[in-house]
């Protein structure tokens, strides 16, 4: 059988392929790998806005109350969270969240997994992120979102560390 | 402790779990290589090429949460060779390059981008991310699914026919 070392190089032309046809291939290849590709702008503009108009699978999350009439998808109140984090949170980085909902809608439950710097006050780390989380579920959903507590509602797990900046985690490293 | 992980790797991870503003890095970062591979797989052809880039980045946000820890790079030039194989598979026969060149008087460039409509779609791919994106055997095999013999049997099959055809080709009918 062939191993994969035994084939010739399907860069260097074969000895019996007509030579001229080889080099006219291979200078064709050349002009071809030289031209510019860039993507054009208005195809990266056309390519954005469609791709982030694909909804992906994602469970809705009723309002409340007058605003019972209100669904926000699961997929929604992630964004909404990160960026809140991500714009306040210095030492800790977001990993992933996980909202859940109960079977007539509502929130159940947000869990934040962060990555913390090494060495930073966990406790004050926790506290803050589970009170902007809190900010958002009542800006989003209104303040009768926390009746129950919001402690009940949101989850803050510190799931690991690094020494660099907890930005610069790829969280599937770590899985 | 983790490990630093490369801009495309963070991107990607922060774009499946929702971040736009990282996805549109990613597009930013993955845009250029991704249009030249469809411009190329499409015979030149910008409107195929957009079409094509529009599915595949559609599929590559809706999919981001379940790419597990396939590398970004391999996964979205497979989702793009798929999305390719689907909008040109009828299209592209007789596709010319968008300068609209006479027929009669292709630089060597043009003839090869007509040739190479000509190849079956998995030879075409191959020999096009091997040859003008510098993959592995190894690498052609993980975007296009098949095992690294195979990915090099393509590259090779196509790179014989090319070369046969690397004269003046007639434009398709």
């Amino acid at each position: 059988m062939t191993r994969p070392d035994d084939l010739p190089d399907p860069g260097r032309p074969s000895d019996d392929l007509p030579e001229r046809g080889a080099i006219d291939l291979a200078a064709a290849t050349d002009q071809l790998r030289a031209r510019p590709t860039d993507l054009p702008v208005e195809v990266a503009s056309r390519v954005l806005l469609r791709a982030l108009a694909t909804p992906r699978p994602a469970q809705l999350v009723r309002g409340f109350d007058e605003h019972a009439f209100l669904r926000v998808s699961t997929s929604v109140l992630t964004d909404l969270v990160r960026r809140r984090l991500d714009g306040v949170l210095a030492d800790g980085a977001v990993r992933r969240i996980r909202c859940t909902t109960t079977r007539d809608e509502r929130l159940e439950g947000v869990t934040v997994d962060l990555v913390a710097r090494y060495g930073t006050d966990l406790r004050f780390l926790a506290t803050a992120t589970h009170d902007l989380v809190g900010d958002v579920l009542r800006e989003t959903f209104g303040p009768e979102v926390t009746d129950g507590g919001s402690a009940a509602l949101v989850h803050v797990h510190v799931s690991d560390v690094t020494r660099g900046d907890p930005r610069l985690v790829d969280g599937h490293d770590e899985d | 402790m983790s490990s630093p992980a490369t801009d495309v790797d963070v991107l990607a991870s922060r774009a499946a779990r929702g971040d736009r503003d990282a996805f549109r890095a990613l597009v930013s970062g993955l845009g250029d290589e991704t249009w030249r591979l469809a411009l190329h797989a499409l015979g030149g052809s910008s409107a195929l090429a957009g079409d094509a880039l529009e599915h595949a980045w559609s599929t590559a946000w809706r999919d981001l949460p379940r790419r597990g820890d396939r590398d970004v790079r391999l996964w979205l030039l497979g989702v793009v060779a798929r999305a390719c194989e689907h909008v040109g598979a009828e299209q592209v026969d007789g596709a010319r390059p968008d300068r609209g060149a006479d027929p009669t008087d292709l630089a060597p460039w043009e003839t090869l981008t007509l040739a190479l409509t000509r190849l079956p779609w998995a030879q075409r791919t191959a020999w096009l991310l091997r040859r003008l994106h510098g993959l592995s055997a190894r690498e052609v095999g993980v975007v296009l699914d098949v095992p690294e013999l195979v990915a090099q049997h393509l590259v090779e099959q196509a790179h014989v026919t090319l070369s046969v055809w690397s004269g003046p080709v007639a434009p398709a009918t």
